[in-house]
């Protein structure tokens, strides 16, 4: 599957996770911010994808690709802020964000409503490149 | 032992129908819901409601695990009569309070059906005291097994039944769920709690197309109630049921066949109680 199918398989889940029309999910909606998805949603966007791709990504993968394998000692600061070292990794995965405007700024635990169908487009093309087992 | 009015309760008009063990073939459900194609695993069903469930599926058309924890004999009986009858079936055994063997009884039910379709969560005990003379961990015993097992058993399937959107899950649970009565708690409590989870469950996996419904039986000839049904002739009891009568075990699978096929595409978070009246009566006797 080329990165565009694996794109538009993303929207599709999306779209009909939600009962959105085809015109309010683009590749930079933010799926939990803008669109709204609570995690029952997510869950039925993860399942739908895995339908349609035959790739299988768990709640839990999404974390650890914002994070990058951090914990949350060395992701956030004591003010449970995004550090410094977690800005650069974001500015790697999330390529959208403005993260000099966003030092020392951004929530940790706010960072996955800026998760886009783009992003997630990029996480099941990651995780479809890995042989399962 | 059975209990009594089992055979001949002439005051009974509510009993009607062959059961499966009394045509040849077992053909009973010629006109019941349709479950051709489907694979079910029904836990707890070497003997009582879970047997007669057993049965009724597949003489509805299904295939079926059929688990055990203690008695491989009777199991293997139930899967002998489901084959004698043109079906197939299989006993799997696993102790449902495991989460560990909840998850190896669907892998092995999906390797050796060809998938699963139905889940019945019928397992279940009782330690039937007083609750001042209550042993202290004989709730958490039968909390572990009936509630647990509810639990664990969906958790394991529910991964399948999501992918491939669509299922049906039968909980067991009672009449003694919706009511109090003297020497019941740690039961009652568990199937109190196992109607709660049926509508929780029911609520998360309907956009999955995963339908959760439980049957709350009253009074059924089984070995569970055979003490309570045993004393006294059992007329105690009897006389509490507007039906006068107890159930068969083929009342309460028959319930369990509709509610997992499609005939109840549009039901899910019921509680469907098969009882015979008797969580629906206020009292006993005329109030003149």
């Amino acid at each position: 599957m080329t990165e565009e199918e694996t794109l538009n398989a993303v929207c599709e889940a999306v779209t009909d996770a939600l009962g959105l029309d085809e015109d309010e999910v683009t590749p930079q909606s933010t799926i939990t911010g803008e669109l709204g998805a609570e995690s029952i949603d997510l869950l039925d966007i993860l399942f739908r994808i895995e339908r349609l791709t035959g790739t299988r990504v768990q709640a839990g993968d999404l974390a650890n690709y914002i994070q990058g394998g951090m914990t949350d000692e060395e992701f956030g600061t004591e003010n449970d802020m995004v550090s410094a070292v977690g800005l650069a990794h974001l500015k790697t995965v999330m390529p959208q964000l403005d993260i000099d405007a966003l030092v020392d700024s951004l929530p940790a635990e706010e960072v996955i409503s800026h998760l886009t169908v783009a992003n997630l487009a990029t996480i099941v093309t990651r995780y479809a490149a890995v042989p399962a087992g | 032992m059975a209990a009594p009015g089992s055979t001949a309760n002439p005051a009974s008009t509510i009993h009607g129908g062959p059961t499966v063990s009394s045509l040849p073939g077992g053909n009973a459900y010629q006109h019941g819901p349709c479950l051709n194609g489907k694979s079910a695993l029904v836990t707890g069903a070497s003997r009582g409601l879970g047997r007669a469930i057993a049965l009724c599926l597949a003489a509805s058309g299904a295939s079926v695990a059929v688990n055990y924890n203690r008695s491989p004999g009777e199991a293997d009986a139930v899967v002998e009569l489901i084959e004698a009858g043109g079906g197939k079936a299989v006993a799997l055994a696993g102790d449902v309070a495991d989460p560990a063997d909840c998850d190896r009884l669907v892998a092995d039910t999906i390797a050796r059906l060809g998938g699963l379709d139905i889940l019945v969560n019928n397992a279940g005990i009782t330690k039937d005291a007083l609750i001042f003379q209550m042993e202290p961990n004989d709730w958490l015993d039968v909390m572990r097994v009936n509630l647990g097992g509810v639990i664990n058993c969906t958790r394991a399937a529910m991964r399948h039944f999501m992918l491939q959107r669509s299922g049906a899950v039968v909980n067991m649970s009672s009449v003694m769920g919706l009511r109090g009565w003297t020497g019941e708690a740690p039961y009652a409590a568990s199937k109190g709690a196992i109607n709660s989870f049926t509508q929780c469950s029911a609520v998360e996996l309907a956009r999955f197309g995963v339908r959760v419904n439980a049957v709350l039986p009253g009074f059924a000839q089984t070995d569970l109630v055979a003490g309570l049904t045993a004393k006294g002739g059992g007329k105690g009891i009897l006389r509490q049921i507007p039906a006068r009568a107890f159930a068969r075990p083929d009342d309460i699978a028959r319930v369990v066949a509709f509610l997992a096929s499609d005939s109840a595409a549009y039901m899910t978070g019921s509680l469907v109680t098969v009882d015979g009246g008797a969580s629906t009566v206020l009292g006993v006797g005329a109030p003149l």
